[in-house]
């Protein structure tokens, strides 16, 4: 939160603090500020599902704070701004999404153009497996007394960026009363603008939530100085389905290296393979595939976890590659997801630098 | 048994330090027959997985030869390299394998001194390291990686 932050009180009367998050949403459609509205709905209990609604009734179970995620949510805006939309959409996303759709931007694979960009703070979220499936009531439990850390998904455990980094709103949630009014930050011109035509009003900035942000961020940042990285003794249950690359918001190829014929193989190098080695264990290159990936979209990682919430294994991938990114993307001072500004490590390099590596 | 012999893979650029290795030839410089040089036309053009790929298939170390920074005949494929490699050995070191078992070093055409010292070097330092630890059997047996 920088110094001229701008915090605003949405009025509205309904009795939860979801349901105020909700009411706002369905106000930028009744008033006409946006055409449809991106957002986590409970479409059932069970998860929440992903949803554009053009129909301000639709958002009625919107909840940008539910404690459980199926998939980082980037990928699917790549999927849907990939050629720029022509028409004003509201898009709202955690603090992981925000920042992984930047680097898709950077990547070339989304566009910003006629986004109303909103994040919200994230209550962090527990394994899908693990969730009771409660809908909303978990929210609000979630919202009144904070989530364990210990009940939480790796990744989350491991996150220092509870708080979006940028776009034109932020809906607050970390710190404060649940029964308080509706808090929403103006991040951006087009946001404040916004948040004047719903007749938002001023105030002050919500007194815990710097507090609970910070702390949770420290806890985060000891705990990755203490996690253990080890890969391969956690690669023998591996099944090389590919779901974390799948379902990595960053992992974009059409064709990946690993589904390429660089790696087609014929059965007569299987053979060959097989008996200069004494046995071939199949399927081949499970450690390939892991670092592979990792050297291909590291750089990028922002540590979301859904790689480690895909493994049908439970291989715990999040946890790595919430510590690794930290390392590798220290090399370039760089932050995945921080800016839209600040360019990808690989497309940019200096004449001197990183002579740590030369020998 | 045998002493272990070090098996090591040599990524050279087209331009500079294939260039020195061929000099160091034609100068007729020793330097050890461990060293399988695999040319490209540039150390930009490396992908990672490549590197990661002799690692994981058995090398005992991996080489990556470049242009002197400015000197790139592509302008700037050894900057990504070098930026490439960074990475490459802090992943390795993270995920704990051993990011002393990849060397990176500017080689120019003119340098085939330097390059059969270079080979020397490295050679020496892989022997004093040992044989590389994927490929053998109790790792092996942990992973899916055969002996």
């Amino acid at each position: 939160m920088s110094a001229d932050s701008v915090f605003y009180k949405f009025p509205s009367d309904k009795p939860s603090y979801p349901e105020k998050a909700a009411d706002f949403l369905a106000s930028l459609l009744i008033k006409g500020v946006v055409e449809a509205v991106a957002v986590p709905c409970w479409i059932n209990n069970a998860a929440p599902a992903y949803t554009l609604a053009t129909d301000p009734a639709a958002l009625a179970t919107a909840d940008p704070f539910a404690p459980v995620m199926l998939r980082n949510a980037a990928d699917l805006l790549a999927e849907l701004t990939r050629q720029g939309l022509s028409r004003k959409v509201a898009v709202v996303v955690r603090s992981c999404e925000m920042r992984a759709l930047f680097e898709l931007v950077k990547l070339r694979q989304a566009r910003l153009d006629n986004v109303l960009l909103i994040g919200a703070d994230c209550l962090g979220t527990v394994p899908v497996t693990a969730f009771p499936g409660d809908g909303v009531a978990a929210t609000l439990r979630a919202m009144a007394t904070p989530l364990p850390a210990g009940s939480l998904r790796n990744a989350c455990q491991l996150c220092a960026n509870r708080v979006p980094p940028a776009g034109d709103l932020t809906i607050c949630a970390l710190g404060l009363d649940p029964k308080a009014d509706l808090i929403v930050e103006a991040k951006s011109e087009q946001g404040k603008k916004t948040l004047e035509t719903l007749a938002a009003t001023e105030t002050a900035a919500p007194a815990k939530r710097q507090e609970t942000v910070d702390q949770l961020h420290q806890q985060a940042e000891a705990l990755a100085a203490v996690t253990d990285t080890n890969l391969l003794s956690l690669l023998g249950r591996c099944a090389r389905c590919y779901n974390c690359r799948d379902m990595c918001p960053i992992c974009y190829c059409p064709e990946c290296f690993f589904t390429s014929q660089k790696l087609g193989y014929s059965s007569d190098r299987y053979l060959e393979w097989a008996k200069r080695k004494g046995s071939l264990a199949f399927p081949t290159d499970t450690l390939l595939f892991h670092l592979t990936r990792m050297n291909h979209m590291i750089a990028s990682c922002v540590g979301c976890g859904i790689c480690e919430s895909a493994c049908p294994n439970d291989i715990p991938l999040g946890k790595i590659y919430a510590v690794l990114r930290r390392q590798v993307q220290k090399l370039y001072d760089y932050e995945a997801g921080r800016s839209l500004e600040e360019p990808l490590p690989m497309s940019v390099f200096f004449e001197k630098e990183l002579h740590q590596v030369e020998e | 048994m045998a002493p272990f012999e070090p098996k090591i893979i040599a990524f050279l650029c087209n331009w500079c330090s294939y260039a020195g290795a061929d000099l160091a030839g034609t100068a007729r410089l020793q330097y050890p027959t461990n060293v399988r040089i695999v040319r490209l036309m540039c150390s930009g053009a490396l992908d990672s997985a490549y590197v990661v790929r002799a690692l994981v298939e058995g090398a005992d170390g991996v080489f990556v030869g470049g242009c002197h920074p400015g000197d790139c005949h592509y302008l700037n494929g050894n900057f990504k390299a070098r930026r490439r490699i960074a990475m490459l050995e802090t992943i390795l070191a993270g995920v704990g394998l051993q990011p002393e078992r990849v060397m990176l070093r500017w080689i120019s055409a003119s340098e085939g001194q330097k390059f059969a010292q270079t080979m020397q070097e490295f050679t020496d330092r892989i022997r004093t390291m040992g044989k590389n630890p994927l490929t053998a059997k109790a790792t092996a047996a942990a992973m899916e990686v055969s002996a």
